[in-house]
């Protein structure tokens, strides 16, 4: 059988690369039953036999302060499972103190243990060197300096743990409590560094060093009162750039891409209704879902990037302020950020909030920032009802208006945080303490892993529940059908086929053929559904195909252009000129124009807060562990964006400005 | 004095911690204990939170969690 | 019916069965994806 071998150490510490290092590409991922940890394990090759290595969250103590740590603890001490058949512990040389106060934590567990000594070029740089040999013989145990960015050690490495395997001899440290409140005691800690420090004594030299490191230049400017700001704002802004430049044509190409292989692989089945359900249903679902995927991968790209190279904990460090009067810290920055392209990849990286209920507070506020998918609704409503013109001669109004909205979703996120956050009964407010550790080159090989695992996750839970929800809304809105309204079509289309083949008559064709879908829809469930809550919309101004577009739209925001563009009977997407002359001559049943800027900005605002999206919610659902937290999400989105939209409708009207 | 009250630049030594919560076991388990030598490096834009250095590396932490730790200069 | 109206019916109520099974487990507390493979250690519970 397999040896176990966990592999522990401090975080920022090159665990992850080493952790390739030993395993290369036979690597597994999961998660741990009841939490969003994920585990990693592969196979590390060892001279005379193969052992299963598993890389353990980075931790500073085995005390467990956080989800993280207390796994670590949980697979160690053997409370999870079998404890591992032996450890390897990776410190790093250039903060030897800390790290060596786990260690001994480590070593009390009394495992057979091989210490990886890494970043040794760091120590070097801060004048500092440990021998290796030296500290192995205090230690008790083998160390072997390795430079895992590098790959260097690795053989040694393995041999070092073939030895300890075969000897499975337990390790020694210091002797003291590991678990229990006396493990917590000033005494035990104070006991555990001067345990480190006597250990050290002999095997490290100090040398002075001259000047500034570049790190702690470039922390100067980065964390500076304004040149600091200064660089996260433009580098945020160039992130954001990015996103839209890079994501957005690999979304159109996996669009037309997804279309073009649905219909290949659609056109061996007859027509009918399965045919009907696989492509608008099925291969429609599939492609909305998809459709996410280069946002997630551009996104955790750069989280990956500024979090390897440790940039992360400077934003946080800079933004804390602001987010720490409202419940939150600013660890919550970059994930908040994130929601503003996309909020589910936004949520997904809540996991860099330690504390529990700031995740959870983070990840309810998160779909208020107006998303990339809200923008088409903002624009063929402001394109088509709000009159372009320059206030006090510096800005459009219309870009005023676009600005408006999306600083309304953070607006209303501010005292919507502050109310969750203590509704969950704070007790003692969690802790802020982050390290900022050196600044480092991101290593390739761990932002790929960690955006193909995002990736993975995404697509195998809520992929899997958006395209059911996808299913099952065109099945809504495809059901009941009326076999009569169905023939008269039917008769109507054979009529106009009997005519002169031509551009005439393929308009026709194609006009027919929006008609009778837009029949069908408004005689669907979904159809019916939208007459009936029409009187709980008709205070935003709303009539039924309003209300039935903002239904429709539920399983993908994307999807609501296309909708009105079938309520209206003027087609998809592709033919926003007509959708915008429809959506203008639209009328009610007694005339008047049914689209005004009261309605234009009622639907507007109810899109800026609403949480219509199936995504976000499944996502929220999975992050949270449970259901409860995105129906309250829903709930609270949907009522204030009812409030937002009413309030926005009647203020409109009563200024006079439709 | 406690820590959050040094000045920028200013190096002390800690003298203890207001004990009683996690955050005073966390501050001690990350090398904030009796004896040994810190220093405030800076504070973030608006005042909160101050970077200080703690043996050899950084840690960053909020103006009330500071508050815990008892210096001298 | 036909044998189209009845694959199409199939896998409607496959689809909300699924979304109505995955609220379930939620509620109960299971995490989507890893019950299946409840950490690295499953198989290795004889030693």
């Amino acid at each position: 059988m397999k040896a176990t071998i966990a592999l522990a150490g401090n975080p920022n510490v090159g665990k992850t690369t080493l952790f390739n290092a030993l395993t290369g590409l036979n690597q597994r991922t999961g998660n741990y039953p009841g939490v969003t940890v994920s585990w990693h394990a592969g196979t590390w090759i060892l001279p005379d036999s193969d052992a299963e290595l598993l890389d353990l969250p980075g931790s500073y103590s085995i005390a467990a302060h956080s989800p993280d740590e207390a796994v670590v603890q949980g697979v160690l001490r053997g409370l999870e499972g079998p404890r591992p058949d032996a450890l390897l512990a990776i410190i790093d040389a250039s903060n030897p103190e800390r790290n060596l106060y786990f260690l001994s934590q480590l070593l009390d567990l009394e495992l057979p243990t091989v210490v990886a000594l890494n970043m040794g070029d760091v120590a070097r740089d801060k004048g500092m060197a440990i021998d290796a040999a030296t500290l192995a013989r205090a230690l008790g145990c083998r160390v072997v300096p390795v430079q895992a960015n590098r790959r260097e050690g690795i053989q040694a490495l393995s041999e070092a743990m073939q030895d300890t395997l075969y000897e499975a001899k337990a390790a020694h440290g210091p002797g003291l409590p590991i678990d229990g409140p006396a493990a917590a005691e000033p005494e035990t800690i104070r006991g555990r560094y001067l345990w480190a420090r006597q250990k050290l004594v002999d095997s490290i030299s100090r040398s002075a060093v001259h000047g500034l490191r570049l790190s702690d230049r470039v922390d100067r400017i980065l964390t500076h009162k304004v040149w600091g700001v200064l660089a996260m704002v433009l580098l945020m802004g160039a992130v954001f750039q990015s996103i839209y430049a890079w994501s957005q044509p690999v979304m159109d190409l996996m669009d037309t891409g997804v279309h073009w292989l649905g219909g290949l692989l659609l056109r061996p089945i007859a027509p009918g209704i399965l045919k009907e359900l696989l492509a608008n249903g099925v291969v429609a679902g599939m492609g909305s879902v998809l459709v996410f995927v280069p946002q997630i991968a551009v996104l955790f790209f750069f989280i990956a990037i500024l979090e390897d190279c440790g940039y992360m904990a400077r934003s946080a460090f800079l933004m804390d302020r602001l987010f720490a009067r409202i419940g939150l810290s600013g660890r919550s920055f970059i994930p908040l950020l994130s929601s503003f392209a996309c909020a589910v990849p936004g949520i997904l990286s809540t996991r860099t909030i330690a504390d529990r209920k700031e995740r959870l507070t983070a990840m309810l506020v998160a779909p208020l920032m107006s998303c990339s998918a809200r923008l088409p609704v903002y624009t063929i409503m402001i394109a088509c009802f709000v009159p372009g013109r320059m206030l006090l001669g510096l800005v459009d109004q219309r870009a005023l208006l676009l600005f408006a909205l999306y600083a309304l979703g953070l607006v209303v996120a501010v005292p919507v945080a502050w109310l969750v956050r203590k509704y969950m009964h704070a007790g003692a407010a969690p802790l802020f303490l982050i390290e900022l550790p050196g600044y480092k080159w991101p290593d390739w090989r761990t932002v790929s892993r960690r955006v193909l695992e995002q990736c993975r996750e995404f697509l195998s839970t809520a992929g899997t529940i958006i395209l059911a929800v996808g299913i099952v809304v065109w099945a809504l809105g495809a059901f009941p059908r009326d076999q009569a309204r169905m023939a008269a079509f039917d008769a109507q289309r054979a009529a106009i086929l009997a005519a002169p083949a031509g551009l005439t008559q393929t308009a026709a064709l194609k006009q027919l053929d929006i008609d009778a879908q837009s029949d069908r829809l408004n005689h669907s469930a979904l159809g019916w559904a939208g007459h009936a809550i029409v009187p709980a919309f008709a205070p935003l101004g709303w009539d039924w195909r309003i209300s039935m577009a903002a239904l429709a739209s539920f399983p993908a925001r994307e999807v609501v252009v296309g909708t009105l563009g079938t309520i209206f009977h003027s087609g998809g997407e592709n033919d926003e000129g007509r959708l915008r002359d429809a959506l203008k001559d639209a009328k009610r049943e007694d005339g008047t124009p049914l689209f005004n800027l009261a309605v234009a900005l009622s639907l507007m605002v109810f899109f800026a807060l609403c949480a219509q999206c199936a995504s976000t919610l499944a996502v929220i659902t999975r992050e949270s562990g449970h259901w409860g937290y995105a129906a309250f999400t829903f709930f609270y989105m949907t009522t204030l964006a009812w409030l937002g939209a009413a309030a926005i409708y009647h203020l409109t009207l009563w200024l006079g400005l439709s | 004095m406690t820590l959050d009250k040094l000045k920028d630049g200013q190096q002390a030594t800690v003298q203890g911690l207001t004990l009683g919560s996690t955050a005073a076991v966390r501050l001690m388990e990350m090398g904030l204990f009796e004896g040994s030598p810190v220093r405030v490096l800076r504070r973030a834009p608006m005042g909160d939170p101050l970077e200080v250095q703690v043996g050899d590396y950084r840690l960053s932490l909020r103006k009330d969690e500071a508050a815990l730790v008892r210096v001298q200069l | 019916m036909n044998l189209q109206a009845i694959i199409a019916i199939i896998i409607v109520l496959g689809a909300a069965f699924f979304i109505a099974r995955r609220l379930w487990r939620s509620a109960k507390g299971h995490p989507d994806g890893a019950c299946d493979k409840c950490g690295p250690m499953e198989g290795r519970k004889g030693k």
